[in-house]
């Protein structure tokens, strides 16, 4: 037992009072490595959130225009001239209007982002003799 | 701790706990992903079939003509849909890169029976008004005070898509 105090004693001895021992600074380097390390990785899995909800929005307003062009086949034995808004973007806390193209049968939107631009495309069929345009933040479709 | 120990068993426990809960975070967030996967299908699948029906039953292309030379709304010329190929068809009523089957009172419409086995399928049913060419006036008239014939009748369509 009395060994035992000794030994400790000794091991303490050779530290300065106030001094940070190797067992410390290596935990703290670990410690430090291993929050890097899920900042990282929880930064590159926001960052596809974002854009997975960004692709998402793209998708189902592509896919609703699209819906809205398909549905004025019902009204085409008349002169018709239908709007529907292009509704805003969300991304990072900006909202604004994609980009907006149309294909012949497909309408694509587009929105710009620090990796690029980012598309998504649907497949739409409009009446013979109409027009698809777009006119400020509103599809127009039109056979007058 | 001995001497020249570097991890103590807490810290390689507190490590490990970490893991265990960083891991589940990132399943439960790939679950929800996936979930607003499945659901972002689902939604594109209803609005294109329903878009599809409105235009398949209302458009002339393939609605009842009359001989007043109007065309019926929520009709379906069974003359027309026969002259069309079902990819032919998918295309006119928006339904490209989609599978498509009709069926008129339970029957399968022949030429139009796409198979949808193991995909996510949409399918609606719609009341409309059969007819098998061109139809009068008065057989109109007939069908809507209950006596419908040959040419004209009151059928249910369903409408089956999958992707």
């Amino acid at each position: 037992m009395r060994q035992n105090i000794k030994k400790v004693h000794k091991h303490y001895f050779f530290m300065k009072r106030g001094q940070v021992s190797i067992d410390l600074l290596i935990t703290l380097i670990i410690v430090v490595m291993v929050i890097g390390a899920f900042t990282i990785l929880l930064s590159s899995f926001k960052s596809g959130q974002e854009e997975f909800f960004l692709r998402t929005q793209l998708r189902e307003n592509s896919s609703t225009l699209a819906s809205f062009i398909t549905s004025t086949n019902a009204i085409s034995d008349t002169n018709f001239t239908t709007k529907l808004m292009i509704h805003n973007i969300n991304y990072k806390n900006i909202s604004k209007q994609p980009l907006v193209s149309i294909n012949q049968n497909y309408i694509k939107l587009a929105f710009e982002t620090e990796n690029g631009l980012i598309e998504e495309e649907a497949f739409f069929s409009n009446p013979k003799d109409s027009k698809v345009t777009t006119n400020g933040r509103l599809l127009v479709v039109s056979n007058e | 701790m001995n001497k020249g120990q570097i991890f103590s068993l807490d810290f390689i426990i507190a490590m490990i706990l970490m893991v265990f809960f960083l891991g589940l975070l990132l399943s439960l967030g790939e679950l929800q992903g996936y979930e607003r996967k499945e659901k972002r299908i689902l939604y594109e699948l209803e609005s294109k079939t329903e878009a599809a029906l409105i235009s398949l039953v209302n458009s002339p292309q393939f609605s009842c003509k009359l001989d007043t030379n109007s065309f019926l709304a929520y009709s379906f010329d069974i003359k027309k849909i026969d002259l069309i190929t079902n990819e032919d068809l998918k295309n006119s009523i928006g339904l490209l890169d989609y599978n498509l089957s009709l069926f008129l009172d339970g029957t399968q419409v022949t030429g139009h029976e796409d198979i949808h086995s193991g995909k996510n399928i949409y399918a609606i049913d719609v009341n409309i008004l059969y007819c098998n060419g061109e139809v009068s006036f008065t057989e109109l008239n007939n069908c809507m005070s209950g006596s419908c014939g040959d040419t004209i009748n009151k059928q249910t369509l369903k409408l089956k898509v999958s992707k």
